[in-house]
């Protein structure tokens, strides 16, 4: 066990290895949030008046908010006014090919495993690359204007498509839904914005990467998907951030707008920086993400979560239309001393809509990690149909694992079931494998994805593989 | 959330001066429950305790203490129907919150048994009462729970000693009678069973007319090392009652403590067991049934702590919600760091039989300890429309087939009250809930019989 | 009894059955064949009035009363019993309560009296004997865990004792071994008499080694393509399916 337990340390003790940091320069706002700052910002952006007057208004909402505290995760108040809300890499302009993005830059996102070189990107992946909440390289935008779909930073959408963002920013996520989206609201910096036309399937994946670098600051990123009628596409997101012994603020918002007979596919592989082995340091990550289907439509989101030190996500899903199907396929993987609160709400409205959600929660160290999760059927939701499986596995007696389904059901022809579990990788377990020639090692990552296999299936092929190995790595030594 | 301070003590002012000369020994206890109950503000949708259970129409009401000579009117044949006459009982009679020795009858014991009213216990034998008062109602921040630790008026103190056990079940029997005015009746018990002792209690609650009264219960028990206790709790009150109850119980090493809750009655009735799991190899089994027609809410929660090893919980709720009226479950498993080897299990599973009808279910897991077994379930959803055909492909017309479906799903709830003659009792009123008549409780009866002796 | 007059059923648009003509009187044994899809379940379910179909023509007349003008326990009732291919699990009803019910509902329609429990369980005790069920079986949840042999039993048992004028067999032989499928047919032969009738819904010839029909039909695609005596079935046994599928293409 001893032999079994070195070999176990040493694997937790494995570096964090996106946790360089990139020396470019930086364009840095004054620290603090004040209306000055969001007219800043709005400034650089060149938006249009009534993006700012959004804005506002969404800041003044947010002065009157309370800060959620409902979740189960313990962290000191953040001090709101001892954050950079802007910073960006120094550049005079938009890059108009990938010969003019800086070098750096491009060396960072490699170095990322991320190439943003079209001949290389001919993996068939679309990237849009986000430092620090700016947009640097959108690949393959050509391509895609062929076929009518836009994919491009959130700001230049803005300013480019103002009547297209306009119709669908915080049609989802209203700009004061909580506390986090209204400050999202307020103070985002950058973004994806893509539109699908109508019966357009997108032929490739799309994915932003989502990198901070800078320290001290704040990341605010907006992302809004709109699929038109009966349209596809799925998308990834990726993201990672240096080692740092501060506590950064991500405050993200993601709106899904799939219209009637469109299919959204979100996937999420979530690395931010985790903290190191005594907690210190890493990502307080505050999600808000959302999806809207209309008639016959579908949203799925796949996530892995293995990063962050705090993270409060439920990227949920408003069934409106009749026969729309809402997914949700979950791993949640925390150590040391990371909180994960996270799950899902699916709010069925319209008739026959079903919905399912997989969570598979794997708690190690000293970390708590809880299912949050809401299934609503509304009264006018004829035949809708829920199934949700909520398991938990603990390796180690000094975490916990918790589940919190919340059920309302308000309609008698609903069918709602909910089932979870709670396990443990056993020492029995491991031995078998063990005796019979298998490394604990390879045996834990066995277990694992036996586990999780449910969610990876739901992962395009390239994140899947990249997400076994993510949960491995994060894992491996835990277990003794 | 608006409900200012004036709100609440308006909601229990009037209590106030009927309680001004407390007993001394108890004076300590209920001054400082009334302490914490001033700085508790009344429950609103807004608590997460209270969620789904909207009791904002009390709030506006003020309770008056109920009032004895309501009790005094009542005469033994009205008395009669509520027991169960072919059981040996002892049985203790409450009327609006006092206790009724003329109807109650408590047979003969030897000394290793006490059963006895409160305040007669509070003389008798106040070192019980001082032990245990208040030291395993733990729930803290909770605003009935002040409510009646600072009001209450009678209950029931039993005590059995080590390895003896108590031969014949005991029924409390509890009558409201209410007038104009929403009266307040309230109930604190303690029941203590020493090592290797074994009791079966039984609880009722019914309206001896169709005014509205408030019931407030406190219970407290300890089960000692090897004790079992059998606890069941019927609630049949009028559609104008309201219930508030809340059994804690502290389950020493490998003792059994077994609680099945139904709740047919009451406008607005909510159920609290908290049980915690002090010894190792401790059991419990928690069992419930709501079944709501009209415009009834019905609130069951639950929380298991498990504090040793090796102890096993198991809970199953069920709701069986029809007309406008609405079924909440709330139930927390609870494992600490400590608890390794657990067996931990919930299950909520609700019928919605009408359009208005609804369910709100929040199973709550929290666990920290890696070597244990825990899960949990719940849904919501209809009769099952196969078995309902093969019914009718068998010739039971559709009502009938709903009907028996109806108790079937009831039926592991209410197998779970060991005593033939409260079964019984219940069938019978759950037919009424249910439906048309389809079989005689006598058939049930006897193929129970065969079930259990599988012949 | 049973009459069916050009019947097409279809489910969510798919034409299932496309035209049967079907005629059973009092005291015969029918037995209808076909593979896998051809609509033999669906005229089982539809016969004992499973919601679902679309009868888009034709009729079904049972004892001279128009059968789709009767729900599914009026049509029990007037003696129309299906033996399901998968019974159906019912956790909580005890079979004792479930057929007591069932028979009471029936004696009731019958203008007989209704059974108390003592006459009850000693009317079943009896019948258990003849498919050879445990006992036990009476004290527990309608079907739940019940092996294979014992639902298909249990459905056998439930026939001998509602006593129906027509019995429709499901497929009652998938899934039994010999024995148990002896032991079902000798139950099924028990209770052969003249005034009753049997359908036979089947896949496979050998249960009609012990339960010897009268007349024997295939049905393919929706159509009774073929019928004859019992002989038919062996040649089904011999030259299999395909033998009709090319006969039915050259015709």
């Amino acid at each position: 066990m001893d032999k079994d337990r070195e070999g176990i340390d040493f694997l937790t003790q494995k570096e964090y290895e996106y946790g360089f940091v990139t020396d470019i320069e930086m364009d840095l706002a004054p620290k603090g949030l004040n209306e000055e700052i969001i007219r800043m910002i709005s400034g650089k952006k060149g938006e249009p008046e009534e993006v700012l007057r959004w804005r506002l208004k969404a800041y003044r909402g947010w002065t009157k908010m309370k800060e959620p505290r409902w979740a189960f995760i313990e962290y000191p108040s953040i001090d709101y006014q001892d954050i950079y809300y802007y910073a960006a890499p120094r550049k005079k302009k938009r890059p108009k090919s990938m010969d003019e993005v800086d070098s750096e830059i491009v060396a960072t996102f490699n170095k990322l495993g991320i190439s943003l070189e079209e001949q290389e990107a001919l993996s068939g992946v679309a990237v849009d690359a986000v430092m620090d909440s700016v947009s640097v390289a959108t690949t393959f935008k050509k391509k895609l204007k062929e076929l009518g779909i836009i994919f491009l930073s959130i700001s230049e959408a803005i300013r480019e498509y103002p009547d297209l963002v306009r119709k669908y920013l915080g049609s989802v996520v209203a700009p004061n839904d909580n506390f986090f989206a209204a400050l999202n609201s307020a103070v985002f910096t950058d973004g994806t914005f893509v539109y699908i036309p109508k019966g357009i399937r997108c032929p490739m994946e799309l994915s932003t990467y989502f990198r901070i670098n800078a320290a001290q600051t704040g990341q605010f990123e907006r992302t809004l998907i709109v699929a038109d009628k009966e349209s596809y596409v799925s998308y990834l997101e990726g993201c990672t951030a240096p080692i740092r012994d501060e506590n950064q603020l991500h405050a993200a918002v993601v709106e899904l707008v799939a219209l009637d007979g469109a299919e959204i596919k979100y996937s999420t592989v979530q690395n931010w920086y985790a903290g190191d082995k005594e907690g210190k340091g890493g990502i307080y990550n505050f999600v808000t993400k959302r999806g809207l289907c209309g008639n016959n439509s579908k949203i799925s989101w796949a996530q892995v979560e293995t990063g962050s030190a705090i993270t409060w996500k439920y990227p949920s899903i408003i069934l409106r239309g009749d026969n729309a199907v809402g997914e949700f396929h979950s791993v949640a993987l925390t150590n040391n001393y990371q909180q994960a609160d996270t799950g899902t709400k699916m709010i069925h409205l319209g008739k026959n809509t079903r919905s399912t959600i997989i969570s598979k929660g794997i708690s190690a160290g000293h970390s708590n990690n809880s299912y949050r999760g809401l299934v609503k059927i509304g009264p006018k939701a004829d035949n809708a149909k829920n199934y949700s499986q909520c398991d938990s596995l603990l390796i180690g007696n000094k975490c916990g694992a918790h589940t919190f389904p919340y059920i309302e059901v308000n309609n008698p022809t609903a069918n709602v079931e909910h089932e979870a579990t709670t396990s443990k990788i056993s020492e029995d377990q491991l031995f078998y494998c063990n005796q019979r020639g298998i490394g604990t090692e390879e045996a834990i990552g066995l277990i694992i994805n036996g586990y999780a296999r449910e969610v990876f299936k739901r992962l395009p092929m390239e994140f899947a593989v990249e997400a076994q190995k993510l949960l491995a790595v994060r894992l491996e030594g835990s277990v003794g | 959330m608006i409900k200012n301070k004036s709100a609440e003590t308006r909601f229990y002012e009037k209590l106030l001066k009927p309680f001004v000369k407390k007993q001394s020994l108890v004076n300590a206890f209920q001054e400082e429950s009334y302490k914490a109950l001033q700085q508790t503000s009344f429950p609103t949708l807004k608590d997460e305790e209270w969620k789904y259970t909207d009791i904002g129409d009390l709030a506006i009401q003020s309770l008056e203490p109920a009032v004895k000579a309501d009790a005094e009117k009542i005469r033994p044949e009205m008395v009669f129907p509520y027991r169960f006459n072919h059981m040996k009982s002892h049985v203790l009679v409450f009327i609006n919150g006092y206790f009724s020795p003329h109807f109650s009858h408590i047979k003969k014991n030897s000394n290793s048994i006490l059963i006895e009213n409160l305040s007669e216990a509070l003389s008798s034998h106040p070192e019980i009462v001082q032990t245990y008062l208040g030291k395993i109602d733990k729930k803290g921040n909770d605003f009935f729970s002040y409510l009646n630790g600072a009001f209450f008026q009678e209950g029931v103190v039993i005590d059995l000693r080590d390895n003896v056990s108590c031969e014949i079940p005991i029924h409390l029997l509890y009558l409201t009678v209410g007038n104009d005015h929403l009266r307040y009746a309230s109930y604190r018990n303690i029941v203590i069973l020493g090592k290797g002792s074994s009791a079966t209690l039984v609880e009722t609650h019914h309206s001896l007319n169709n005014q509205s009264v408030l019931t407030n219960t406190v219970t407290e028990i300890v089960t000692s090392e090897n004790a079992t206790l059998q606890h069941h709790i019927l609630q049949l009150q009028n559609e104008n009652s309201y219930y508030f109850g809340s059994t804690n119980v502290s389950l020493f090493p490998e003792s059994h403590y077994q609680n099945t809750w139904i709740s047919l009655g009451g406008k607005l009735s909510r159920n609290d067991v908290n049980a915690e799991m002090q010894g190792e190899g401790s059991d419990c089994q928690l069992y419930g049934l709501y079944a709501g027609h009209h415009h009834q809410l019905m609130d069951s929660r639950t929380v298991v702590t498990h504090n040793a090893i090796h102890a096993t919980s198991n809970q199953l709720y069920k709701g069986i919600l029809n007309d406008c009226a609405q079924g909440n479950f709330n139930g927390k498993i609870y494992v600490s760091r400590n608890a390794q080897k657990t067996e931990a299990y919930q299950l909520n599973r609700n019928l919605i039989l009408s359009e208005k009808a609804r369910v709100n279910t929040k199973p709550h897991l929290k666990i920290f300890a890696d070597d244990v077994k825990c899960s949990h379930g719940a849904s919501v959803g209809q009769l099952d429309k196969n078995a309902l055909f093969y019914l009718q492909s068998r010739g039971v017309g559709k009502e009938v087939a709903r009907s028996m479906l109806t108790f079937a799903f009831a039926n592991d709830v209410i197998d779970s009250i060991i005593l033939g003659s409260v079964r019984f009792f219940l069938y019978k009123r759950l037919y009424n809930r249910f439906g048309r008549e389809w079989g005689s409780v006598d058939d049930f009866e006897s193929f129970q019989t065969i079930r259990k002796n599988g012949e | 009894m049973l009459e069916i007059h050009n019947l097409r059923v279809s489910i969510n648009g798919n034409r299932i059955l496309k035209g049967i003509n079907l005629f059973i009187n009092a005291g015969e044994v029918h037995a209808i064949m076909g593979p896998n899809g051809s609509g033999k379940s669906t005229l089982a379910h539809i016969l004992a009035g499973r919601d679902g179909y679309v009868v888009e023509e034709g009729e079904v007349l049972f004892n001279g009363k128009d059968l789709f003008a009767l729900s599914p326990e009026e049509r029990a009732w007037e003696g129309l019993f299906l033996a399901f291919q998968y019974p159906i699990e019912i956790p909580g009803v005890s079979n004792a309560t479930f057929l007591k019910t069932a028979l009471n509902e029936i004696r009731k329609h019958r203008g007989l009296p209704e059974l108390d429990a003592m006459d009850f369980l000693t009317t079943v005790r009896k019948r258990m004997k003849l498919v050879d069920m445990d006992p036990s079986l009476l004290g527990r949840p309608v079907n739940e865990g019940f092996s294979g042999g014992e639902k298909k039993r249990n459905e056998i048992l439930q026939m001998a004792v509602l006593e129906p004028r027509l019995a429709i067999l499901d497929e009652t032989d998938s899934g039994l071994d010999i024995d148990s499928l002896k032991t079902v047919a000798n139950g099924v032969n028990s209770l052969r008499n003249k005034d009753n009738a049997i359908l036979v819904i089947t896949h496979y010839q050998r249960l009609l080694d012990y339960i010897v029909p009268d007349y024997v039909h295939v049905l393919f695609d929706g159509r009774i393509v073929e019928s004859g005596d019992k002989t038919l079935a062996l040649d089904l046994e011999r030259k299999g399916y395909d033998w009709i599928k090319e006969k039915t293409a050259e015709s």
